[in-house]
């Protein structure tokens, strides 16, 4: 599961954490963490025989409000 | 008129000897280089287009890592297909020209076969692997197995490629755009031998890989069931030619590209920042190297704030990530109490612990 982080006030969300990891990863499409991230939007789980596509799409938890 | 002509003494007796002179091996293959890649390919220029082959760096510190689909030693990346165990951890390898070694084992106690071989990648990233097309590669490691009864199993070796742009890896190929992979099977024993396996890169590839499998067979609950790995290296070419070893510190520096770890124990400063408001700081982290992509966070330890007047304790889980870029990070550093505005330095407090930034592939 994900949610996004609102780590400036005022400023939109450009970073997610992973809970399950406990990693913070930043919307960069470079990074793979956000790859897989977009991979998970798109509805697919990581499983140990590869992604599986569960549900239509995903959606992170909602920042934090201030 | 007459001319006359001088030469200078010639010692034929000298000139003789010096055709005896002893040449060893690589002087006669520089010798009977025909181009100046020919003497590149004796002598070395960063060849080896894998980071961390002869498995010296660990800089996330894990004793063993678990975990499968995750990084372990540094730049190799861990995969098994049907369940979540794995063990995978740095040893001395005994030998001298390696110090260390991956252990790549089995779990006690988890069947093992062949369904649920373990993969030990690495990933180059485009900007690597790009000049390669067309070429011929060489993949080479050192190895040996378990001396346990009734471990009597093997490796894989493989080099797979991708079409792609920086796709990350499952298990022993790229996630997307794969394109091709050629493996050879081996079979270990107990005593460290040089093994390889060439493959000509397809001229669409952007990205190559490698995989070291620990091949297995049908064991369960065995205690010792591994193989070690180590001087692994990839190159252009049709032969393995001598591992090519660089000083730690450019090692370290290649490695910090994709991870970059500060392990502090308490009072080692970490960076400095600015206090903004009565709970909010940000604290900033410059990289040691320009990193391959805006990094992940983790972190492991609380941090201390101090602005120069008070000092602030910040616990792990309120330290996360404000914004990242690939040569500096900005950390959030979440309190209360504090005076704004003011300048501020924040360092390890809760004992030894880890700040981890991670660009893998």
């Amino acid at each position: 599961m994900y949610k996004l982080m609102k780590n400036v006030p005022g400023l939109e969300s450009s970073v997610v954490h992973k809970i399950n990891d406990d990693i913070f990863i930043p919307f960069d499409t470079a990074n793979s963490d956000y790859q897989r991230y977009l991979k998970w939007l798109d509805g697919y789980e990581e499983t140990h025989n590869g992604w599986v596509k569960t549900s239509d799409g995903n959606t992170p938890l909602p920042a934090d409000q201030e | 008129m007459p001319v006359t002509v001088s030469k200078p003494a010639f010692n034929l007796r000298e000139a003789l000897n010096s055709l005896r002179r002893k040449m060893g091996l690589k002087g006669s293959e520089i010798l009977r280089a025909e181009t100046v890649d020919d003497v590149y390919n004796v002598i070395g220029r960063n060849k080896n287009l894998l980071i961390n082959g002869d498995m010296r760096i660990n800089q996330r510190g894990g004793a063993s890592y678990t975990n499968d689909s995750t990084y372990t030693l540094d730049r190799w990346k861990v995969g098994r297909y049907d369940s979540n165990h794995v063990q995978i951890s740095q040893q001395a390898s005994g030998l001298s020209a390696f110090p260390y070694c991956v252990r790549i084992q089995n779990p006690q106690g988890q069947t093992s076969n062949l369904a649920n071989e373990i993969h030990l990648n690495q990933a180059l990233e485009s900007l690597d692997s790009a000049f390669t097309r067309g070429q011929e590669l060489t993949l080479s490691f050192w190895a040996r197995m378990s001396s346990a009864a009734g471990i009597s199993r093997g490796a894989s070796a493989t080099i797979y490629f991708g079409a792609g742009t920086d796709n990350y890896v499952d298990y022993d190929y790229f996630a997307a755009n794969a394109v091709g992979a050629v493996s050879k099977n081996f079979s270990l024993d107990a005593t460290w031998k040089r093994y390889s396996v060439t493959a000509v890169a397809p001229t669409s590839t952007n990205q190559v890989g490698v995989a070291i499998t620990k091949y297995n067979g049908s064991v369960t609950g065995q205690t010792n069931d591994y193989i070690e790995v180590t001087g692994v290296q990839l190159e252009l070419g049709s032969v393995a030619t001598p591992f090519e070893y660089r000083p730690y510190q450019q090692e370290l520096a290649l490695c910090q590209r994709y991870f970059y770890a500060i392990n502090g124990v308490i009072g080692d400063r970490v960076g400095s920042g600015f206090v903004f408001s009565a709970t909010n700081a940000i604290g900033f982290i410059s990289h040691p190297v320009v990193m391959r992509a805006s990094p992940s966070l983790f972190v492991t330890s609380q941090m201390d704030i101090n602005d120069s007047i008070n000092g602030y304790t910040v616990s792990a889980a309120n330290v996360t990530l404000n914004k990242a870029d690939k040569h500096m990070t900005a950390l959030s550093l979440v309190t209360s109490g504090m005076t704004a505005p003011r300048g501020m330095q924040f360092y390890f407090t809760g004992g030894a612990g880890t700040i981890g930034l991670s660009a893998e592939i």
